[in-house]
């Protein structure tokens, strides 16, 4: 019962920074960092021109019929 | 009841409540109920409830507690539990003990989401009508090559899952 709420507000403080950090942490390296390398990735070898030619011929483009 | 059969004869009266009943055979003072006095609890973060667990000390018991107005190194050890017993319902540890009431509640809800999931059965079987066309197979593969063609989520989406060369899925 001596300083019940002192041990119990301890316990739980540290608990909660650890699991906000945590839960901070794994999204960075888990979600964020593999999004912006698959990002870099693709736009290392992108060809614009080529995209929009596919698009076209494909007959997606109501503007840039396939001719 | 014998304290308004007397008044029924002095006077004709009706008496209502019980309270009343007894307050006129008591010479003018109300017995206080059970629910307005203080009541005992265990709980864990009320270390001293307001009023001793055992109400009515039998003989026995009202001999230990004149014993402890004296000295407490004259008690046994018995004495000192049957005393602490006396004024507490439950220890700590016994309060504080862990139930299997989880098991219970996990179960009814395991049981609710099966009774759940057979109406969802039923009605599918035999309430629905029919889905629209736009499920059917050709309009599903339809659908899907024009999202490639579209190059709908290149970077991470389902465009990024077909290998535009070969015109198949990526392994």
């Amino acid at each position: 019962m001596r300083r019940l709420l002192a041990r119990r507000m301890k316990f739980h403080l540290l608990g909660a920074f650890l699991v906000s950090v945590g839960c901070a942490t794994l999204y960075k390296f888990g979600v964020a960092e593999p999004r912006k390398r698959a990002y870099a990735e693709f736009y290392k070898s992108y060809d614009p021109m080529k995209d929009f030619q596919a698009m076209k011929a494909a007959g997606v483009l109501e503007c840039a019929p396939p001719k | 009841m014998l304290a308004s059969r007397v008044f029924s004869l002095v006077g004709r009266r009706s008496i209502s409540t019980s309270l009343c009943l007894r307050a006129h055979g008591h010479a003018g003072v109300v017995k206080a109920e059970d629910y307005s006095l203080s009541g005992y609890v265990d709980r864990r973060d009320v270390p001293l409830p307001e009023v001793a667990f055992v109400r009515d000390l039998s003989a026995q018991q009202k001999a230990l507690k004149e014993k402890e107005k004296a000295s407490w190194s004259a008690l046994s050890v018995d004495e000192k539990v049957e005393l602490y017993r006396i004024k507490f319902n439950e220890t700590y540890a016994e309060m504080n003990k862990g139930t299997n009431e989880w098991k219970t509640i996990l179960g009814g809800v395991l049981f609710f989401l099966g009774v759940t999931g057979l109406i969802l059965i039923w009605q599918k079987q035999f309430m629905y009508g029919a889905i629209p066309h736009t499920f059917s197979e050709e309009w599903l593969s339809a659908q899907t090559k024009r999202m490639l063609d579209m190059r709908v989520n290149p970077v991470e989406g389902i465009s990024a899952q077909w290998d535009f060369d070969k015109n198949e899925w990526k392994k």
